[in-house]
């Protein structure tokens, strides 16, 4: 027989087509954004009651942003209403504005967000799109500065903020005024310095021989993530940030120039010294995990077979996760994992069932969401096998390559 | 008495396996919920 039939990898392989399959699909049932006005005129109606009539002024393709003219009963021109977008936390929300004919904003309304929703809730009950209303198309604007974030879903208000300044930028062209572009630098502060400082200990605890052997050093690095990453930030690394680079739509590098580091950082880590320098050394949830344990001292375990067999559940759920993600196109779907509700204290209900349930399994089992569940694991596993593989294929083709060599000159 | 406490022990460490196998499958199906509830949410859209 020349196949030998091996379930492992009829599994992978029917894995990565349903993705590929899910991408063709997701690709095709999308507009992309070529023409958007049917999509955006639904919007003008459902976010404005009393408009007589519009009509479409410019398009402009580099950010999908649209402009329209208002009309009035009399057939007067009555103000404009930009329809753009922002990069938000879960890709690209769209954001309406109704401008008066001077160019002040009158109202703002967000028709689609791929956000988490208990985060988003935030902004509402926040007030945070209040603060927009009466501003001018020339006012600054700026996030931070003169218009205030909420704490904690600083990159939705961001993906808001980015929203709006497209659609000034349209009406200040229309109106044919200036208006003040903020300078867009990158912003490195005091989380970015200490996640680049947090990465580099855990490469010297475990590269450098002397420290390695000691456990402690371990428990330094987990407490500094539960610090850093956990309670101070609420950053901890997510599927979601694995999700925004397969769906096509990163973050904004000049205001998250952190998650670039967390992403980029770890993924190349891996990919250079062959291990995986994030979980069980920085992940907060791992130091929760580990405390859990620690007041539990259960010390359950499943059997040998059971634990080689729960461990794959992990593959399944983060490859449930991404299909639909990239089925449906949005991100929010992988926006699950408990250390979102924990940090932030923010969620829906089975989100809380979810952490409820995690931290008590916790208490019982080693690592129990780590070892079995966490799919942020099975994709840094992945990154691993992918390099290992790699590097055999390469190591194969150079052997190939020098015993050709050495047949040639015998 | 030696054969009884090691018969013992099996016995508990086997109750403890199925406990822990089945405290992970709790977990696993409750994170598939959390899932299918947002896959729900997004198509309602």
């Amino acid at each position: 027989m020349l196949f030998k039939f091996n379930l492992k990898r009829v599994l992978i392989l029917l894995a990565g087509l349903s993705l590929l399959i899910a991408g063709l699909v997701g690709h095709l049932s999308e507009s992309h954004g070529e023409d958007k006005s049917a999509l955006y005129e639904n919007y003008l109606e459902d976010s404005f009651t009393g408009i007589a009539d519009y009509s479409l002024l410019k398009v402009d393709p580099t950010n999908l942003g649209y402009i329209y003219a208002v009309e009035d009963n009399d057939d007067m021109l009555a103000g404009y209403i930009t329809i753009t977008t922002g990069q938000g936390y879960g890709g690209l929300l769209t954001v309406v504005l109704n401008w008066s004919l001077d160019g002040e904003i009158q109202s703002i309304s967000i028709p689609q967000n791929s956000d988490d929703k208990a985060w988003w809730d935030q902004l509402i009950t926040g007030d945070f799109f209040d603060q927009y209303i009466g501003r001018k198309f020339d006012d600054a604007l700026v996030l931070g500065a003169d218009i205030n974030a909420i704490s904690g879903s600083t990159i939705s208000c961001n993906g808001v903020a980015l929203g709006v300044h497209a659609g000034r930028a349209l009406v200040a062209e229309q109106l044919a005024k200036p208006y003040p572009i903020p300078e867009e630098k990158i912003k490195f502060g005091l989380s970015e310095a200490l996640l680049i400082g947090g990465l580099c200990t855990v490469v010297l605890f475990r590269m450098l021989s002397v420290l390695s052997r000691f456990r402690w050093v371990r428990y330094v690095t987990l407490f500094f993530g539960l610090g850093v990453l956990g309670i101070w930030l609420a950053r901890p690394l997510s599927l979601t940030n694995f999700a925004v680079w397969i769906m096509g739509s990163p973050p904004h590098l000049n205001t998250n120039l952190f998650l670039y580091i967390l992403v980029i950082g770890v993924v190349l880590l891996a990919l250079i010294f062959g291990k995986n320098f994030y979980c069980y050394w920085l992940c907060p949830y791992s130091a929760v995990q580990e405390i859990a344990y620690k007041l539990g001292q259960v010390g359950l375990r499943p059997s040998a077979k059971w634990h080689k067999r729960l461990r794959n559940v992990r593959y399944f759920i983060l490859w449930f996760a991404l299909f639909f993600t990239i089925l449906l196109g949005s991100v929010s779907i992988t926006v699950f994992e408990p250390w979102g509700t924990l940090f932030s204290m923010k969620g829906s209900f089975d989100q809380w069932v979810l952490l409820g349930i995690s931290v008590a399994s916790g208490f019982f089992i080693y690592n129990a969401w780590c070892f079995y569940v966490c799919p942020v694991g099975a994709f840094m596993d992945i990154v691993l096998i992918v390099r290992r593989k790699g590097r055999d294929l390469w190591n194969t083709i150079v052997h190939l390559k020098v015993k050709k060599e050495v047949n040639g000159k015998v | 008495m030696e054969y009884n406490s090691s018969l013992e022990s099996e016995k508990r460490s086997k109750w403890q396996g199925i406990a822990a196998t089945i405290l992970v499958l709790i977990s696993v199906t409750v994170s598939i919920w959390v899932i299918i509830l947002k896959i729900i949410s997004v198509s309602a859209l």
